[in-house]
């Protein structure tokens, strides 16, 4: 399993989200923890939308 | 946040400074349990959360584990650099803690690849190893021997980490 953490200090601005993008596609990670996203939900589609359409939670 | 194709989700749970979940994974369902870490400061606070994934560890059945995330902590003093540090007495007092927290978790700490430190001040004084991936010995047979990666800083004055099979540059 490809399995990835990250401490990214907030995950409100469009500049942190491309960046998990990028490091999603990437590098195919298939596990993401992140910590300090700052976000009070972050739901299915958030993270669909990360993960550039593909299903997950 | 993971992939739903190649996983099912068995069940989650959440304590201080942690939020885990029990996954079947892959094609030959291999039960894992993925715990990701955010400890505070305060050594108190890092014993309460250390005590309760042994807690969960205990409780927990048959599984591979993997617990990764920013531990605040670091098992020894050549993984914190120009940080005024005490050996005398906190600072010694919580390796001490944290490594014995390891033993008892049974899972293992793996060398840094591309680079020793995981944290940078913004100043680029002071730098430390507090970010870690850390997994069972079972996790490397399931999925074959891993490397882990520090990839590069931009965003954060944390770096990614990155734990993948095969030695290979990602």
């Amino acid at each position: 399993m490809l399995i990835t953490t990250f401490n990214i200090r907030g995950l409100g601005g469009a500049l942190k989200r491309n960046k998990v993008k990028e490091l999603i596609r990437q590098h195919n990670i298939e596990f993401m923890a992140l910590q300090e996203t700052k976000m009070e939900v972050i739901n299915n589609s958030f993270c669909k939308n990360l993960r550039g359409g593909v299903e997950c939670s | 946040m993971w992939n739903k194709e190649c996983s099912n989700l068995i069940f989650s749970f959440v304590g201080e400074g942690f939020v885990g979940v029990c996954l079947d994974w892959g094609v030959l369902k291999h039960r894992c349990v993925i715990i990701s870490v955010y400890a505070k400061c305060d050594l108190a606070a890092k014993r309460r959360l250390w005590d309760k994934l042994l807690q969960v560890r205990r409780v927990v059945g048959e599984a591979v584990w993997c617990i990764l995330g920013d531990f605040n902590a670091v098992r020894n003093a050549d993984e914190r650099r120009g940080i005024n540090f005490d050996l005398s007495n906190t600072h010694a007092l919580e390796m001490n803690y944290f490594n014995s927290f390891l033993r008892e978790m049974e899972v293992e700490d793996q060398n840094l690849l591309e680079r020793r430190y995981t944290w940078f001040h913004p100043n680029g004084c002071a730098m430390s190893r507090i970010d870690r991936i850390l997994v069972s010995e079972e996790w490397n047979e399931v999925w074959g021997d891993s490397s882990l990666w520090v990839l590069p800083r931009d965003i954060s004055d944390h770096c990614p980490l990155l734990l993948k099979e095969g030695g290979f540059r990602p």
